[in-house]
């Protein structure tokens, strides 16, 4: 913002301190002034007639010379002799960053201004000075509102058309949310669209969880005993299974919801117990007491009957007891059996491999 | 000692671990060096605001380095010290300009102290109530308003 020296000397002056916000002026003639004071606004200049809202056209048209200089903030103005005026002006006015608005007003009133922008300032005059818009660049308005959380923000894009763009642009949402966080941003994204829905998302989700009312969400899969869970949120399932029934039951976790199709582990689809169980998210494995294994995929499709079932080709000599996946290599198996023995299977060709 | 001086050629001599806390001064000391006794002309702050300014860095020269912890605490805008807060009580006018001379002299805990000022003259505050605390008009025409407020309907209910 730049800012001006500001040179009253040539205006005549006389002072009127106005307060605005109960707007009334009276008349005053040269260096007659009545204020209460306010801390808005400052009329400086020769002015004639009485003034009230309903005649300010006339009014302004026959104070032309008049000089309006909004500041925010000033002392009573300790009113001597003219140029104590000016200097007090000057050293007020050279404090604030909206001088250049001061300046246009007397261009104005010197008639070298537009009407336009004289109107514009009369009418913030009557209002007071948006200061925060004059003065703040769009940088600092989003360093600013990114302080607000999504509802005030939201608010605020209904102010006016240039916080409504500030507030539009997502890098405002984006700064909003990394300071919410601690200033740094997640890591894993869980609205990919824009940085406003992740916050959004994130904060609603927060509130959920905060607020008094939590849900609870109660499941009855109907299994007995429960040996193995596997939440997925992404995909929003949650896998219990049982190894006295030997099937996996499918529930939603947000709303405790059971799928009527479960899998099982025979291709007859009927229950039978088995002994070892490993969930994971896209397959599921089960250990038979007969030492077989069977791998379950593509259980997400409805339909029981769509279930990929297959067996691996070669047993424990017992019953299988444990079962666990390499992170790394997806297509191997490791299982353990009550024979003592650890097998290694290939889960694409479904041979045991040792 | 470093010397600086304002817009409006006032002059300040201050402690170097005052002048410090500002990125810029900070920088353009090492690029000149210590012997250089010539004060640094700050042509984007006014003398007044430039004191308001020192006082803030001179209230807070003592302050610890920011732990690294610090940095990962979810800060909130209420969190503001009662100093600062004090520091802060002024008209808007000055608040706007320390926020500019903030980011001009790159000094990030006062700019965060500003920003977080005029984000809670925001806070739970009604649109009307917004545009009432800042002055601002109301620019929208009547359609862009009815627009606007359909897409944010849901912030209503708070």
């Amino acid at each position: 913002t730049k800012k001006y020296a500001v040179k009253l000397g040539d205006i005549t002056l006389a002072t009127t301190v106005c307060n605005v916000s109960e707007i009334f002026i009276n008349a005053v003639s040269k260096f007659e002034y009545t204020f209460p004071v306010n801390d808005k606004v400052i009329i400086t200049g020769p002015l004639t007639g009485s003034f009230d809202e309903s005649n300010y056209e006339s009014w302004l048209d026959g104070n032309k010379t008049a000089v309006f200089i909004g500041l925010t903030s000033f002392k009573t103005l300790p009113v001597a002799n003219e140029n104590q005026i000016v200097e007090t002006l000057v050293a007020l006015l050279s404090d604030h960053v909206y001088i250049d608005k001061a300046t246009e007003m007397m261009g104005y009133a010197r008639g070298c201004g537009t009407k336009d922008a004289f109107d514009e300032i009369f009418v913030m005059i009557f209002k007071g000075f948006d200061l925060i818009n004059a003065a703040i660049p769009d940088e600092l308005l989003i360093t600013i509102l990114a302080n607000l959380d999504p509802f005030d923000l939201r608010l605020s894009a209904l102010v006016c058309r240039r916080w409504s763009r500030v507030v539009n642009d997502d890098s405002c949402w984006r700064l909003a949310l990394a300071g919410f966080l601690g200033g740094v941003l997640p890591l894993r994204r869980i609205a990919r669209k824009s940085w406003r829905n992740e916050f959004l998302r994130r904060f609603r989700l927060l509130r959920e969880w905060k607020s008094p009312a939590k849900r609870v969400v109660q499941f009855d899969p109907r299994l007995g005993s429960i040996s193995n869970m596997l939440v997925d949120f992404e995909n929003d399932r949650m896998y219990a299974g049982s190894l006295e029934k030997g099937i996996v039951a499918i529930c939603r976790p947000s709303t405790g919801k059971i799928e009527r199709e479960s899998i099982y582990f025979n291709t007859d689809l009927e229950a039978r117990q088995i002994s070892a169980l490993l969930i994971e998210r896209s397959r599921v494995i089960a250990g038979h007491l007969s030492g077989q294994i069977t791998t379950v995929t593509q259980f997400r499709a409805k339909a029981s009957s769509s279930h990929t079932i297959n067996h691996f080709f070669g047993f424990h000599n017992g019953p299988v007891t444990a079962l666990a996946s390499l992170i790394n290599t997806p297509t191997i198996i490791v299982s353990g059996g009550a024979d003592g023995c650890i097998r290694i299977w290939d889960t694409v060709t479904l041979q045991c491999l040792r | 000692m470093v010397k600086i001086t304002s817009s409006d050629n006032q002059e300040f001599t201050i402690a170097k671990e005052i002048a410090n806390q500002s990125v810029l001064i900070k920088n353009m000391l090492e690029d000149v060096g210590e012997a250089d006794d010539q004060p640094i002309p700050l042509p984007n702050v006014s003398g007044a605001i430039l004191q308001k300014v020192i006082e803030y860095a001179t209230m807070h020269k003592d302050d610890p380095p920011a732990a690294p912890e610090e940095e990962t605490r979810p800060k909130s805008s209420e969190d503001i010290e009662e100093r600062d807060k004090e520091f802060m009580n002024v008209d808007q006018g000055t608040l706007f300009e320390v926020i500019l001379a903030a980011n001009y002299l790159d000094m990030k805990n006062l700019l965060d102290l500003g920003c977080k000022t005029v984000a809670n003259m925001i806070k739970g505050k009604s649109v009307e109530e917004i545009r009432k605390t800042f002055n601002i008009v109301n620019d929208f025409t009547p359609e862009e308003e009815e627009q606007i407020r359909k897409e944010n309907e849901w912030c209503e209910d708070r």
